[in-house]
């Protein structure tokens, strides 16, 4: 009985990843278009904040660099808003595109086209970007409050210049990642369900509805979503930490770091997206909005 | 993939055996190059956007636009929106009739 329910887990798991990586062959181009435009955004908005703040800083000999950037408590208000526009305002803007790949996912999926366009990313941006940026906040809260909490023990740089660190710290750092993923299952469908409905609000109620009925389907394909995408850059990353102050070579590590992330961004978001949207499809659940959605 | 359940039927479900056309910018669109070349795929069975992709090798945008032009000209219809075993809407497009006879007094 329980190797049946394993089975039919796996099942689904493959047929979740198997229907959405059909759609991104299909629709790569608009996914990976709305993944650039949302890169270039934040970088250009960083270049044109950090050369308006240097165009200040030129025309107002009297401000030094430590106001804008150091010191947090005597020029609170200065280095306030010099930190919201630059960093908060790029953030809203990548995230918010990001995320408008899960509206693309819903044209594909929902609109009867089976394909969606770029400029379509715009039409959800316009709709659901603060949504998107609030949620995208909520889901990655959960790897920097296990980040918070564990902190690398400085005393444990060694004269080789490596970071070292005992079974518990090690221990600790798989069990905040452990966490993440936890966290992330936990409000992953507010990302379709707001897409779908468009409140916030019934996200939410839509969201623990969804994990409430099928939390063993949930874990089983984001366990596999994560094996994927997530391990290998966690693993590269947590060895360039530790070992790349000592390395007399580190091009290696820098290429598979590089290699795990840009293979997270141009498949993994987008797949993200597609087995979100399609889990949220799928799935048995009270919905606000009836499935399927009447002509 | 298989499609497990058929949902809506378009009310105008009945195909036409031919249709005489008579006004010019009606027989401009039927003689633009893609629109022909969707409408004569549609003309013996219903298809998708992605099936006709594949038949005509045209972008889904550019196919998705002409479908919308032949639409709203009522030379096309929406015959079908099926669902395949993933939960995936499918629109299927069918032309209002088997033949189109194009008929211009000048």
């Amino acid at each position: 009985m329980r190797s049946r329910n394993s089975f039919k887990l796996l099942t689904e798991a493959k047929k979740d990843f198997k229907n959405s990586w059909q759609l991104f062959k299909e629709n790569y181009k608009a996914f990976i278009s709305t993944e650039f435009f949302a890169f270039l955004s934040f970088i250009s908005i960083e270049i044109i904040m950090f050369s308006l703040i240097s165009l200040i800083y030129y025309l107002v000999p009297s401000l030094s660099l430590e106001d804008f950037w150091f010191n947090f408590p005597q020029n609170f208000s200065i280095s306030f808003i010099f930190r919201f526009i630059t960093i908060f305002l790029a953030l809203i803007i990548l995230f918010a595109f990001l995320n408008c790949q899960n509206g693309l996912a819903y044209d594909i999926m929902s609109s009867g086209e089976m394909f969606a366009e770029f400029k379509s990313s715009f039409t959800y941006f316009r709709r659901y970007w603060w949504q998107y940026f609030v949620l995208t906040i909520l889901i990655l809260m959960g790897w920097f409050l296990g980040m918070i909490i564990f902190d690398f023990d400085h005393n444990n740089i060694d004269s080789s210049q490596t970071i070292s660190l005992d079974a518990f710290q090690i221990g600790w750092l798989i069990i905040s990642f452990l966490l993440f993923f936890i966290w992330f299952v936990t409000f992953i469908n507010t990302l379709p369900s707001i897409t779908a409905q468009g409140s916030l609000k019934q996200s939410f109620i839509e969201n623990f509805r969804i994990l409430r009925k099928n939390a063993k389907r949930l874990l089983t394909t984001w366990g596999i979503f994560f094996l994927i995408f997530i391990v290998p850059l966690f693993t590269v990353s947590f060895i360039t930490i530790i070992f790349l102050p000592s390395l007399t070579s580190p091009f290696l590590i820098l290429f598979l770091l590089g290699l795990f992330v840009s293979f997270l961004a141009i498949i993994g978001f987008p797949m993200l997206s597609l087995i979100a949207t399609g889990i949220y499809n799928n799935v048995e659940f009270e919905r606000f909005k009836p499935f399927p959605p009447s002509e | 993939m298989a499609s497990n359940f058929n949902s809506s039927i378009s009310k105008s479900s009945k195909i036409k055996e031919e249709i005489k056309i008579t006004d010019s910018s009606l027989a401009l669109i039927v003689f633009h190059e893609k629109k022909k070349m969707i409408l004569k795929m549609l003309l013996e069975k219903a298809m998708t956007i992605q099936e006709l992709k594949k038949a005509t090798n045209l972008n889904p945008g550019t196919i998705k636009r002409h479908l919308d032009d032949l639409v709203k000209n009522k030379l096309v219809f929406v015959a079908q929106v099926k669902y395949s075993d993933y939960n995936i809407r499918m629109k299927y497009y069918r032309a209002t009739a088997k033949n189109f006879i194009i008929n211009i007094k000048i």
